[in-house]
C-alpha cells in the first residue's frame, strides 16, 4: 500500500524542484495579502518617538484622544531615537505597510514627503488655522508647495548657563551677552585653565556631536546676518562673508581665546555632558537641557543667543505629525492630528513635556508661562527666522557642514576653504534633487 | 579526510526519488536558507547598480555607484580607517591571546581564574561595554586619565581628539576580543604532542626556542584561522563606533559599515550603499579564499 502511494506520488528531482519555486513564489503573495489584511483592519496605527521626557505627556495626550473619540482603536508604538523610527519607517515604506501616523523629526519628514509617501495636510486638516501657528515651526514641513507635516511642538536654542559659574566670575546672570563681544567677554572670564594647562571649566561647551555643531554655526551665521540656504532653497548662503565670520569668531573662541577644547563635550551626552558636570559654564541649550541640568544640580538658566552687533536669534527643531499616504485609516489619523492641535491639548502637552506648542496662542497661555525654563524657551523660538531649511538634502547637508566647522576648530583647515568645500557639495546635491 | 578514508567500498550514488523523503526535510531549513541568506545578498547585488531609496521610483544606473564610490573621498576615508582598525585589532588581539593561552596553559595557581577572568569580556554585552569603556575614556572625570594623571603624564582627549579615538576603540576592541583568542589558542596547545616538547629538551633546547620552533610552528593552522575570523569580524565594526563616537570626530572612526548604515538610513541612498557593501562582501570574501587555501595547503 506505502509502495503503491509512493509511486503514484512519482516523485523526480523535476518535480521537487518545481514544487519548491512554486512554493516560494507564492510566498510573497501569501505574505502580501496577509500584510494587508492586517493593514485593513480599523486600528490607527500611531508610531512616534514621544519618548523620555516627552513620554509622560505623549501618554496623557492618547489617553485624552481615547476619551474623546472611543470609536477610534489607537495601537501606539514608542520608539526612543527619531533614527530607531526613521529605519522602522522606510523599512514599513518599503514593504507597503506601516503606520497610519507617525510624529517624528521634522527633516525626516522631509524625506519622506519628497518621495511622495506623506498626506498634503494643509488640505487634509480644514479645521487647523495655520494662521494661528507658529511660522517658524510650520515652516519646517512645508515642501515643494505643500505643508506635508504639522508641528505637534518643537524646542527652541538659546544660551544655557550655569548661573552659579557666571556669578562666581562676576558676571549678571540675568542679563545675558548683548553681542558677540560680550558672549566673547563671558567665555573667557568663566574659562578655568589654571597655568594655562589642563581646561578645569570650558567658557561654552561647544557642541555634543555633528548635529550640534551644525547648529552653533547656524545660529553664528545668522547672528551674522546670513542664512544657510538662498530663500527659494536652491543654493547654500552659508560660505558668504556671513558664514566665513560666523566661522572665524568660533575659530578665534577655541584657538587664541581657548575658551576651551577642541573636541570638549564630544560623547555620549546626557548627564554625562560636560555642562551637566559642572565643567563648562555655557552650552548651546535646547529645552531637552532642562531636565538633565536640574537633575545634575546645575543652577540652569536659559537666555536668548547674541546676534554680532546686538539683538537675539534662535532656531526651533519641531517635532512633526505626519500621515502616511496610502495608509488605511486617514480619517482617524487626522482626527488625532486635529485633536493634539487644539489649545486644551497644546497648552496639555507643552506643560507636561516643557516643550514649546506650536499653536501661538498656547505659547501665551497663563500655565505654560508658568513654568521658569518653557516661558524662557519659548520666548527664544520667538527669535528664530520664519524660514527653515526644509529641503530632503538636509541631513548631508547637516554632516558636510558639520564636518566644515569641526576641520576649522582642530586646525585643519580654514573658515573660508572649509566652508566653500561644503558649499560646493551642497550645491551638487541641492541640484540633484 | 577521516571519513573518507573510513568508507569501505564503493560509493553508491543514491538517485534522487530514493531519497525523497530526505529531500523533503531539508527543504523547509533551504528555503529558510535561500529567505534570509541567499536572496538578501542576491537583491543587495542588484540593487547595487540601482539608485533605490524606497521612496523614489528607482532606475538602473549601471555601475554609476561603484564609480561614485572609488572617487568618494568619505569612502575612501573609511577604508583606510576600517584597515587601520583591522590592522590595529587583529594582530595584538592574537599576539595577547598566544600569550595568555601559552602562559594558562602552565600549571599555575589560579589558572581556571584567570582564564575565566580574561574570558569574560567575550560574553560581555557589546553596548554596555561601550557605554562603560566611554567613561573609562572620559577626558576629565575618566579613570584612565585619572591613572594617567596620578603618574605624572598629560590627561589626554581619547574619543574628541581625531588621532586618538581610532586607537581608543582599537584598545577596547582587543580588550574584549582577546579571551576568543586566548581559548583557541588554549586548544591549539593542547593538541600538541608533549612528545615533542621532550624531544626538543632532550636536544638541549630552551625556553624561548621551544616557544619559537615548536609552539608557534605547530599552532600555524590555528593562527591562520582566528587571522580570518578578526579580520573578517573586525572589518564589520558597527556597534561600538555607533554608541562611543558615531563615526567622529571628523570622521576619524567612520568605518565602512557605519558610513553603510548612514548612507542607508541617514540618506536614504540604498542603491550606493548597497555599492558599499557588495565591495565589504567581496573583500572579505576574498580575504576567507585566501585563508581557507592557506589552511587547505597546510592541510588543515
Amino acid at each position: 500500500m506505502k509502495n503503491d502511494v509512493m509511486h503514484a506520488i512519482k516523485p523526480t528531482r523535476r518535480a521537487f524542484l518545481s514544487g519548491t519555486a512554486a512554493g516560494l513564489a507564492s510566498l510573497p503573495i501569501l505574505m502580501s495579502a496577509s500584510g494587508r489584511a492586517l493593514a485593513a483592519d480599523q486600528q490607527l496605527v500611531f508610531w512616534s518617538q514621544l519618548a523620555g521626557s516627552k513620554k509622560a505627556a505623549g501618554e496623557a495626550l492618547e489617553a485624552a484622544f481615547k476619551t474623546a473619540r472611543p470609536e477610534v482603536a489607537l495601537q501606539s508604538s514608542l520608539y526612543a531615537e527619531p533614527s530607531q523610527l526613521n529605519e522602522k519607517m522606510l523599512t514599513a515604506i518599503n514593504g507597503n505597510t506601516g503606520p497610519d501616523l507617525i510624529v517624528q523629526h521634522w527633516d525626516y519628514n522631509l524625506t519622506y514627503a519628497s518621495g511622495k509617501k506623506l498626506v498634503e495636510l494643509g488640505k487634509a486638516l480644514p479645521n487647523v488655522k495655520t494662521a494661528d501657528l507658529d511660522p517658524s515651526l510650520l515652516a519646517y514641513g512645508h515642501i515643494d508647495g505643500g505643508q506635508y507635516s504639522m508641528p505637534l511642538y518643537g524646542t527652541s536654542r538659546g544660551l544655557g548657563i550655569n548661573r552659579k559659574l557666571i556669578s562666581e566670575a562676576g558676571l549678571n546672570p540675568d542679563k545675558g551677552p548683548q553681542n558677540w563681544a560680550e558672549l566673547r567677554e563671558w567665555a573667557k572670564a568663566v574659562t578655568k585653565r589654571p597655568g594655562g594647562g589642563m581646561l578645569q571649566v570650558s567658557g561654552i561647551q561647544l557642541y555634543q556631536n555633528d548635529l550640534e555643531a551644525f547648529e552653533l554655526f547656524t545660529l553664528l551665521l545668522q547672528g551674522a546676518g546670513g542664512s544657510l540656504l538662498t530663500a527659494d532653497l536652491s543654493a547654500p548662503g552659508f560660505a558668504g562673508p556671513e558664514g566665513v565670520k560666523a566661522l572665524t569668531f568660533l575659530r578665534d573662541l577655541v584657538v587664541t581665546d581657548k575658551i576651551t577644547d577642541p573636541g570638549f563635550g564630544v560623547g555620549p551626552g546626557g548627564m554625562a555632558n560636560p555642562f551637566n558636570q559642572q565643567r563648562a559654564a555655557m552650552l548651546i541649550a535646547g529645552n531637552y537641557s532642562t531636565n538633565n541640568a536640574l537633575k545634575a544640580g546645575v543652577e540652569f538658566d536659559v537666555v536668548p543667543f547674541p546676534k554680532e552687533s546686538g539683538g537675539f536669534t534662535s532656531l526651533v527643531d519641531p517635532f512633526c505629525f505626519a500621515v502616511r499616504a496610502g495608509a488605511p485609516n486617514q480619517e482617524a489619523a487626522l482626527k488625532l492630528v486635529e485633536f493634539a492641535m487644539s489649545s486644551e491639548q497644546q497648552v496639555a502637552f507643552a506643560v507636561a513635556s516643557k516643550n514649546v506648542p506650536a499653536l501661538k496662542s498656547a505659547q501665551q497661555n497663563k500655565d505654560v508661562q508658568a513654568d521658569p525654563y518653557l516661558s524662557k524657551f519659548i520666548k527664544t523660538a520667538s527669535y528664530a527666522p520664519p524660514t527653515a531649511p526644509a529641503t530632503p538634502v538636509f541631513p548631508r547637508m547637516m554632516t558636510l557642514v558639520a564636518r566644515g566647522v569641526q576641520e576649522v576648530i582642530f586646525q585643519k583647515n580654514t573658515p573660508d576653504k572649509a566652508l566653500k568645500a561644503a558649499a560646493d557639495e551642497v550645491q551638487t546635491l541641492l541640484k540633484k534633487g | 579526510m577521516s571519513l573518507r578514508n573510513s568508507t569501505s567500498g564503493p560509493i553508491k550514488t543514491v538517485s534522487f526519488h530514493q531519497n525523497w523523503s530526505a529531500y523533503a526535510f531539508l527543504a523547509p531549513a533551504l528555503v529558510i536558507l535561500f529567505l534570509s541568506l541567499l536572496l538578501p545578498a542576491v537583491a543587495t547585488l542588484l540593487m547595487s547598480f540601482t539608485d533605490v531609496s524606497f521612496l523614489k521610483p528607482t532606475s538602473f544606473v549601471g555601475f554609476d555607484n561603484y564609480i561614485k564610490l572609488f572617487n568618494d573621498t568619505r569612502f575612501q576615508q573609511a577604508v583606510g580607517n576600517t584597515i587601520h582598525y583591522t590592522i590595529g585589532v587583529t594582530f595584538p588581539t592574537m599576539v595577547l591571546g598566544l600569550l595568555a593561552a601559552v602562559a594558562l596553559n602552565q600549571k599555575v595557581p589560579g589558572r581556571m581564574a584567570f582564564r575565566t577572568i580574561f574570558y569574560l569580556p567575550v560574553l560581555t554585552s557589546l553596548i554596555a561595554a561601550a557605554v562603560v569603556w566611554a567613561y573609562v575614556y572620559e577626558p576629565y572625570a575618566g579613570p584612565l586619565n585619572g591613572v594617567l594623571t596620578r603618574v605624572g603624564l598629560p590627561p589626554q582627549p581619547w574619543l574628541q581628539d581625531p588621532s586618538l579615538a581610532m586607537n581608543a576603540l582599537i584598545i577596547m576592541a582587543i580588550w574584549r576580543d582577546f579571551g576568543t583568542a586566548m581559548i583557541i589558542y588554549l586548544a591549539g596547545l593542547q593538541d600538541i604532542p608533549n612528545d615533542l616538547y621532550e624531544a626538543a629538551r632532550l636536544d638541549g633546547a630552551k625556553g624561548r626556542d621551544i616557544f619559537l620552533r615548536i609552539t608557534v610552528p605547530m599552532l600555524s593552522s590555528v593562527t591562520f584561522y582566528l587571522l580570518i575570523i578578526l579580520i573578517v569580524q573586525t572589518f564589520q565594526v558597527f556597534g561600538a563606533i555607533y554608541v562611543m563616537t558615531q563615526g567622529g570626530p571628523l570622521g576619524s572612526t567612520e568605518t565602512v559599515v557605519y558610513q553603510m548604515y548612514q548612507t542607508a538610513f541617514g540618506y536614504t541612498e540604498f542603491g550606493y550603499s548597497a555599492a558599499m557593501s557588495t565591495v565589504l562582501f567581496l573583500t572579505i570574501l576574498a580575504f576567507s579564499i585566501i585563508g581557507t587555501r592557506i589552511m587547505r595547503r597546510k592541510d588543515v
